[in-house]
């Protein structure tokens, strides 16, 4: 390129458009994103709401649809007269089985990842550690389901175990006790989720700035005070996040209790309709081509999981605005 | 700097297309294998075309089994029949195919995968009769064909040009449960069945030798003539093994026992739901038989449950005397330990179990086919013989079963270990099989016209409340639960006190 070339260049400048933006670029690579977002998650659940107006009655084939209002909701929920309150029974179920699962999850998981990060212990093998944590989630869920109803059968092998250890009494069986077959599910999930929960929360330890840890230390901290002065307070985005999925999830919990105790396709989770969540009646009556009814119950589920997880964001997420905003003033 | 952003901004532009590249082969490649392989299989010749087999996969729902074609569904003469399991393709490949080998070659066979979502598959389909793999026929089940029967998705056994004396040789029951009002004619039927069911109690010679003390089945007819007797010999029987060897299993192989000995259906004319005298028997009997330990609790077709066919009624080793089944059940769910030792019993009281019909639906592209298909299944007797001659099913058409009686000792159906008809498959201790089943049939009294469409699910849930009555002890509470299941899940069935 020659000088005269360059000069022209910069002669010509000011006549130029004043700033080339890509700006807009970015929101064409988002697109395909949000047009299937709108045509598989808005689109449907828009429908969902007014499906759950309607009363869709499918006998052999025959579809009668007729404008049903709020019935629908006070039939699911017990206000009518002679309706049970199954939504409710079930919403239960899921809460006391998700719980049963997480508590033991949160627990482990932090253990193993602050002893995995701690930088004094320096436990060996943590790559073959954290592949024995995680190898839990990569098996299907419906083969853990299917494998642990035949190890706690009746006569099942861990069962028997049991039984000779004297841990359990002759005559027990789990799949016909509700803490039994409900420990399990919630152990289940425990199992094959802690491993998850681990890895999040060792990459969360690993970016707290280890002069933190220094400065603790030479002020006197011992490890007790180091984990939960330091390490837990910066988790706190880390462990809402874990928090806010995992609840998420555990609502809409359905393939390891709908084969862990469940006879045929009754969507009844034994014993005495114990383990039965919400997303297996829905199934139920989706099965059974009451979609209206199932839309009610996909509507209620959508309401508690919106709430649940704005009072999570509420309760954790925000704390810290607050304070920051108390120590300003 | 400008340069670093376009830089980044074609990197992104870069990765979000191999993004998206890979997350099409992750979650559709099912899908684009099976519309590779039809588009090969197409443009392949004719003379190919029953050798593809290929799966697709629902991904989303962990608990639905894939679908396993075989043949090609795009040919424009494809005829496509349905079924849960191979049964029917076993007896189209290896019967059918001998005599019908053009109507054969048409035929494109798809397996569901199992029986539980069998019919969440077809209602499906049967909404588009263009669909590609829109059922021209289809299997059923006793439990839910009333559900077809019922509805307007099917042809009727005249609409196809099979007349009442075709389906003359059929039983009665078989008849009535695949009938709109009841009655059994050609116009009514809309399914047609092939195996006969007559619900039978299928004992242990051994265990019978051991604690009973006879292996006549005569002498234990009559240990299990009445609910009396059944409760005496379960009682003795657990006592002289110490409890370990039980007369049943599980309460739960008393259900098909009671609830296919109704005398009205789940619902009456109104749609209000009625609980049946057996059903209420059914609840009485499973709880006693719990409270005494008369079975070992376990739940039908758990690994328990067939944990309990293999023992030798000892210590370790536990076992069970007596299966309620019947013909299917007999050759197909009891354990080796079976062979040469199953003594065949009527029971206290008669009752039907399963059974396996065809239907031709309103979309069906050739209906002539499907006829032929039909007659060959289930109304001639000759092509019934055969596949009885091939899998020991006892079949639904009374010349046939007469014919095969007579010769049952003379024919060989298990080539291999040369073993005749009568001895059904090998399992009969000293009984023959055809006649056992034909004396049980004879002298059956069910009535199969209070079965009714919703039956599977009801059914399938029945034991989640007798187990609630077990434990509690409280009839009205298990059974206001029943009644709120069935009205909760079809709610245009109500509960009227």
């Amino acid at each position: 390129m020659s000088d005269n070339a360059v000069k022209t260049v910069s002669a010509t400048k000011p006549r130029r458009r004043k700033k080339v933006t890509h700006e807009w670029y970015g929101y064409l690579f988002i697109l395909p994103f949000f047009l299937v977002y709108l045509g598989f998650q808005v689109y449907p659940l828009i429908n969902t709401f007014r499906w759950s107006l309607l009363n869709y009655v499918d006998r052999y084939g025959n579809v009668t649809i007729t404008f049903n209002g709020l019935k629908g909701f006070a039939d699911v929920l017990g206000i009518t007269a002679g309706e049970k309150a199954y939504f409710f029974k079930y919403l239960l179920n899921t809460v006391i089985m998700w719980i049963g699962g997480f508590i033991p999850q949160i627990i482990i998981s932090l253990l193993i990842a602050a002893w995995l990060t701690n930088t004094i212990v320096k436990v060996r093998g943590q790559g073959a550690i954290k592949i024995l944590t995680y190898m839990p989630n990569i098996i299907t869920a419906a083969s853990i389901s299917v494998l642990f109803a035949s190890l706690f059968a009746q006569y099942g092998p861990v069962t028997a175990l049991l039984k000779k250890m004297g841990v359990i009494a002759q005559d027990y069986n789990f799949l016909d006790s509700i803490a039994g077959t409900r420990g399990l599910i919630s152990f289940i999930l425990f199992w094959m989720w802690y491993g998850n929960t681990t890895l999040l929360l060792i990459a969360g330890m690993l970016g707290i700035n280890p002069s933190l840890y220094e400065a603790a230390s030479i002020d006197g901290a011992n490890g007790g005070q180091r984990f939960f002065r330091v390490t837990l307070p910066l988790l706190k985005p880390i462990l809402l996040f874990t928090l806010v999925t995992s609840a998420v999830g555990g609502l809409q919990m359905y393939d390891i209790p709908s084969l862990f105790n469940v006879v045929g396709s009754s969507y009844v989770g034994n014993p005495a309709d114990s383990t039965t969540t919400v997303t297996m009646y829905i199934m139920r009556l989706y099965n059974s081509k009451n979609y209206g009814k199932a839309s009610v119950v996909s509507v209620l589920l959508f309401i508690v999981t919106l709430i649940v997880s704005l009072i999570l964001f509420k309760v954790m997420g925000n704390s810290d605005k607050t304070k920051k905003k108390r120590a300003r003033a | 700097m400008r340069k670093f952003q376009r830089i980044a901004v074609l990197g992104l532009a870069a990765a979000m297309a191999i993004g998206t590249a890979a997350g099409c082969t992750n979650t559709s490649s099912s899908s684009s294998a099976a519309a590779s392989s039809a588009a090969s299989s197409a443009a392949a010749s004719s003379a190919d075309s029953s050798a593809t087999e290929d799966e697709t996969t629902a991904a989303e729902e962990p608990t639905t089994p894939a679908n396993t074609i075989t043949g090609d569904a795009s040919a424009a003469d494809a005829f496509v029949v349905w079924g849960w399991n191979d049964d029917i393709k076993k007896i189209l490949d290896n019967v059918y195919a001998a005599d019908k080998a053009d109507n054969y070659a048409r035929i494109v066979f798809v397996n569901s995968g199992g029986s539980d979502n069998y019919q969440t598959k077809i209602d499906e389909l049967l909404k588009d009769t263009s669909a590609e793999l829109y059922p021209d026929l289809m299997g059923l089940e006793i439990d839910y064909v009333q559900k077809y029967v019922q509805g307007s998705n099917l042809l009727s056994m005249a609409d196809l040009g099979i007349t009442d004396d075709d389906l003359k040789d059929q039983y009665e029951f078989n008849a009535v449960v695949c009938s709109k009002d009841g009655t059994t004619s050609a116009a009514s039927q809309y399914a047609s069945f092939w195996q006969a069911t007559p619900g039978a109690w299928c004992l242990r010679a051994d265990l019978c030798e051991k604690y009973l003390g006879t292996t006549d089945p005569a002498e234990l007819q009559e240990m299990l003539k009445d609910w009396t007797a059944v409760e005496a010999t379960a009682a003795k029987l657990a006592e002289a093994s110490n409890g370990n060897c039980r007369l049943l299993s599980g309460w739960d192989d008393l259900n098909r026992v009671f609830t296919n000995n109704r005398k009205t259906g789940w619902y009456d004319d109104n749609d209000n739901i009625v609980i049946d005298d057996q059903v209420k028997a059914y609840f009485e009997e499973a709880k006693l038989f719990a409270d005494k330990n008369w079975t070992f609790g376990t739940t039908q077709w758990a690994a328990d449950w067939y944990t309990m066919m293999d023992g030798t009624g000892v210590e370790d080793a536990k076992s069970a005397l007596a299966y309620t089944g019947c013909p299917w059940f007999q050759y197909w769910c009891l354990s080796g330990s079976w062979k040469g030792q199953t003594i065949t019993v009527a029971g206290p009281q008669s009752f039907y179990w399963g059974g396996t019909g065809l239907a031709a639906t309103v979309g069906c592209a050739d209906k002539e086919l499907a006829a032929d298909i039909i007659k060959y299944f289930t109304c001639d007797a000759e092509s019934m013989e055969k596949i009885a001659m091939f899998n020991c099913d006892f079949i639904n058409n009374e010349t046939a079963n007469a014919y095969l009686l007579e010769n049952s000792e003379t024919i060989i159906t298990d080539k291999e270990n040369n073993l005749a008809l009568a001895s059904g498959n090998g399992l009969m201790y000293s009984q023959n099989y055809i006649k056992v089943y034909n004396d049980i049939l004879t002298g059956m009294t069910v009535d199969t016209s209070v079965v009714k469409p919703e039956d599977k699910q009801i059914n399938d849930t029945l034991s989640t409340y007798v187990k609630e009555y077990i434990a509690s002890g409280d009839y009205d509470s298990a059974i206001g639960n029943l009644k709120a299941y069935i009205h909760d899940t079809f709610s245009y069935l109500n509960i009227a006190d």
